[in-house]
């Protein structure tokens, strides 16, 4: 027994073992290597460039045929971020994506004058229509105008569901019940605060009117029963623009990807296929700008 | 005489009551010492003071001749065996269990090992090792907490009630290690039990710990010779015991003193022992009084003050001191 | 009832033909509610066994914030981080908004009170004689610590499995800091919540019945664990 007593009974000041201390270094280790790897799936090598946009120019499907072409290209990552226009804006502002792609004129325009954004160039248009039930109880169908058609739900006090969030469509909305002379209010008219997909799927089931963009139309046509009850108005028009986020106030804005994506999307090979893009035989967007 | 623990003024409260209250203590190193107490009586918390798990209120306790006041207690604690009352086994094998407080100092495993092997060997637990903590008897437990400690090789070595919870033949294998360490006087070997007789045939002193106070104990009546089985005696010095007849060997011989009966005549009773002495001391204990009768032997007598009023006993008078050989017991 | 039968069978399909989308978002929420339980166990943990071995003024109440703060809203936690990191925010110069580990961070944040407070219960169960006995070993502080882990592993393997729990199935922040990006951000719950808005029911089923498993399983091979111990 008395051989032991050099290792340990220096009692005062210890020695930490070297089992203990391998084992706690393997654990570091292991613990480090995790962080390690995650940073790694984070900063992958590839460049990121960051896309804000409406939910219903995501859930049309569009961009998922439209970017990959551009990703080979160039070799890099498009994230894009779905939200409504307003939030998209707000992003574009806070400097936390590098371009939004947006539908709603009149808060673009504020967005570049106010500074935060650069470039603001047409992409495409498609247009809005009024949807409602089939047996068209506001008789929406006869109207010649579309503010005719909205006096007409709101005379018959018919439920309509509005985007409720500062979408483009929901600003769209907003602006055509101004031209109309209708201030919308009552159990009939119900802002529900969600995209556009989801939008849709609760004015079929409440089977009520709303207003929504032709192409989100065309991606649900077959699982709702709703119909078109107004369209071709020119007011209707959605005209696409995409817009650089100001690199003089957000200096880590990615510049030169921003552009060669820019570029590329208003470019030969992106008419082509936002023209080529279709539906049910119907073509969801046309490239350039709305006349 | 060499005091590993030198105490005084110590007290200590458990929210405004005083559990503890001693004037003067040493402990004697390498010695047995036993403190004696009914439960309640302060045991534990002296023998957690000891260990240094907690701090006195008040007092200082002297540990090979340093203050520990001001000392750091985890390094304090690391030179005491510490073996609780009930002694609680980690989730762990019992190789781990024993091995811990080294692992906690920082051996190699390889020391470990050594010194568990030779421990285990030691306290007869080599076939246990391998087993999970879980599931072992009180015994079992007991040995393995007394090797945990023991594996240490502590300056002192404090065991908590060992005995309470332990089946008969460890409670025997516990008995011979602590005699056994009493005749080498090579350990420090703080001991509390309830029991007197227990107390009084393992230790070279005891103390007697009483609602947290200290009270002197007589150490009588402990005589060591040997036992001749054919007549069923036992020989120390002139005196000679007639003992139980199922007892064939042992070194040591103890009678409690209450069980002494003292008269002024030779008794005329069943009673095998009688020895003829004068009384030499009486002191008054606890409301109990204490006589020393010097006979063959020294014998310490403990009786009632009703008894000595009843008895007029006065020193220097000729007593007889009778016992029952049942109530002999020999190690 | 149709149409419901018709969409757990379209879902199994998917899960069973190993869609390649329904897995890449099954293994990124995996892998970033994993790294939120061994970052919030890396702090919570010994803090909760630190809370039962030292006495301190002030116990009660960091208990008390600690069982209010279990139920910590993930849509306040991914708020107050949104503002953090965005990039206009204090720790926007890190770049971190929309990306997995932005929602890691979240998630972490999220389920420390859980894995701190349950520690605290899980080593506060331990033997009372553990301490003492510890310390008459001559355990320091952290070896007293790496005792209660030893004796406690099994609650506190439960507390993490209910930490991870939380982080998979929790929706608020995964939307709000991760922003729902395909093939990159997009979780379980962000997808589930994305496919029913599309309309994309099957694909939301099927992603809600692997997030079940994955429940599951966490819970089976923790009991199973206790039981071969």
């Amino acid at each position: 027994m008395d051989i032991l007593k050099p290792s340990f009974k220096q009692r005062a000041f210890p020695q930490r073992s070297r089992d203990d201390g391998r084992s706690l270094i393997k654990k570091l280790l292991i613990f480090w290597l995790l962080i390690f790897v995650q940073f790694q799936a984070t900063a992958q090598a590839q460049e990121r460039l960051r896309l804000a946009t409406t939910t219903s120019t995501d859930n049309s499907g569009l961009l998922a045929v439209l970017h990959p072409p551009f990703e080979k290209q160039y070799g890099v990552k498009i994230d894009v971020i779905a939200v409504g226009t307003g939030k998209a804006l707000k992003l574009g502002e806070n400097g936390d994506v590098d371009v939004v792609m947006v539908h709603a004129p009149g808060a673009e325009i504020k967005f570049v004058e106010a500074g935060y954004g650069v470039e603001r160039l047409a992409v495409m248009y498609n247009d809005f229509v009024l949807l409602g039930p089939v047996e068209d109880p506001a008789m929406a169908t006869r109207a010649d105008t579309i503010t005719a058609a909205l006096i007409g739900i709101a005379g018959h006090e018919q439920t309509f569901i509005s985007r409720g969030d500062d979408s483009g469509t929901h600003k769209k909305e907003k602006s055509l019940w101004q031209k109309a002379g209708i201030k919308p209010a009552g159990e009939w008219y119900l802002a529900v605060g969600q995209g556009m997909g989801a939008t849709l799927r609760i004015a079929d089931d409440k089977q009520a009117y709303t207003l929504s963009d032709r192409g989100t139309y065309l991606a649900y046509k077959d699982k709702i029963s709703l119909v078109i009850t107004s369209e071709g108005d020119p007011e209707l028009v959605n005209p696409y623009h995409v817009i650089m986020v100001n690199p003089a106030k957000r200096p880590h804005v990615k510049t030169g990807l921003a552009r060669k994506y820019i570029t590329f999307i208003r470019g030969e090979k992106g008419r082509d296929i936002i023209r080529n893009f279709k539906k049910f035989g119907e073509r969801l967007f046309n490239p350039g700008a709305a006349e | 005489m060499d005091h590993l623990y030198e105490i005084t003024d110590l007290s200590f409260s458990y929210s405004k009551r005083k559990v503890l209250d001693i004037k003067k203590l040493h402990i004697s190193r390498n010695r047995v010492t036993a403190v004696v107490g009914p439960n309640g009586c302060g045991k534990s918390t002296l023998f957690d003071l000891l260990s240094f798990l907690r701090k006195p209120d008040t007092g200082r306790i002297l540990f090979q001749g340093n203050e520990t006041m001001a000392m750091d207690s985890a390094s304090l604690r690391r030179q005491i065996g510490y073996v609780q009352q009930k002694p609680y086994l980690m989730k762990m094998s019992v190789k781990d269990n024993i091995g811990l407080g080294l692992k906690f100092r920082g051996a190699s495993r390889n020391v470990i090992d050594i010194a568990v092997k030779n421990i285990a060997d030691e306290l007869r637990l080599l076939s246990l090792l391998n087993r999970d903590a879980g599931g072992l008897s009180g015994g079992e437990v007991q040995k393995i907490a007394l090797a945990r400690a023991l594996v240490l090789q502590p300056e002192v070595i404090i065991m908590d009630e060992p005995f309470t919870y332990l089946d008969e033949t460890t409670g025997h294998e516990i008995e011979e290690w602590l005699a056994k360490q009493r005749d080498d006087r090579t350990k420090t070997i703080i001991f509390s039990t309830h029991d007197r007789l227990r107390a009084q045939s393992l230790s070279d002193n005891i103390l007697s710990l009483i609602n947290g106070r200290m009270y002197p104990i007589s150490s009588g009546n402990l005589f060591v010779g040997t036992v001749d089985g054919n007549t069923n005696t036992f020989i120390s010095g002139a005196a000679r015991f007639e003992v139980p007849e199922n007892v064939k060997s042992g070194r040591r011989l103890f009678v409690d003193p209450k069980h002494l009966v003292i008269s002024r005549e030779r008794l005329s009773s069943s009673m095998r022992n009688n020895f003829s002495g004068t009384i030499v001391s009486m002191s008054s204990v606890n409301g109990e009084v204490h006589l020393k009768v010097k006979s063959d032997v020294m014998f310490t007598v403990v009786i009632t003050r009703k008894s000595l009023e009843e008895l007029k006993l006065q020193l220097g008078n000729p007593v007889w001191v009778s016992c029952k050989s049942s109530q002999i017991t020999v190690i | 009832m149709d149409y419901f039968s018709e969409a757990i069978t379209a879902a199994l399909t998917l899960i069973f033909s190993f869609d390649e989308e329904v897995y890449v978002v099954v293994w990124t929420s995996l892998r970033i509610s994993f790294i939120a339980v061994i970052l919030a166990a890396a702090i919570g943990v010994p803090l909760g066994i630190l809370v039962v071995l030292k006495d301190f003024v002030g116990k009660r109440l960091l208990q008390q914030t600690l069982n209010t703060l279990m139920a910590l809203p993930t849509v306040v936690v991914g708020l107050l981080l949104y503002g953090l990191l965005t990039r206009q925010g204090p720790l926007g110069d890190l770049g971190l908004l929309y990306t997995t580990t932005a929602i890691i961070i979240g998630q972490a944040v999220l389920i420390l009170p859980i894995i701190w407070n349950l520690s605290i219960a899980a080593a506060g169960s331990a033997d009372p004689r553990l301490l003492p006995t510890s310390q008459a070993l001559g355990a320091s502080t952290l070896q007293q610590g790496k005792m209660y882990a030893h004796e406690a592993r099994f609650a506190i393997i439960a507390a993490l499995v209910a930490g991870f729990g939380r982080a998979l199935g929790e929706v608020g922040i995964a939307m709000m800091l991760g922003g729902n990006i395909e093939g990159f951000t997009r979780t379980m719950t962000t997808a589930i919540a994305l496919e029913t808005s599309k309309g994309e029911f099957e694909f939301a089923l099927a992603l809600g019945i692997l997030l079940l498993v994955a429940a599951f399983l966490a819970n089976f091979l923790v009991q199973r664990f206790q039981k071969i111990r």
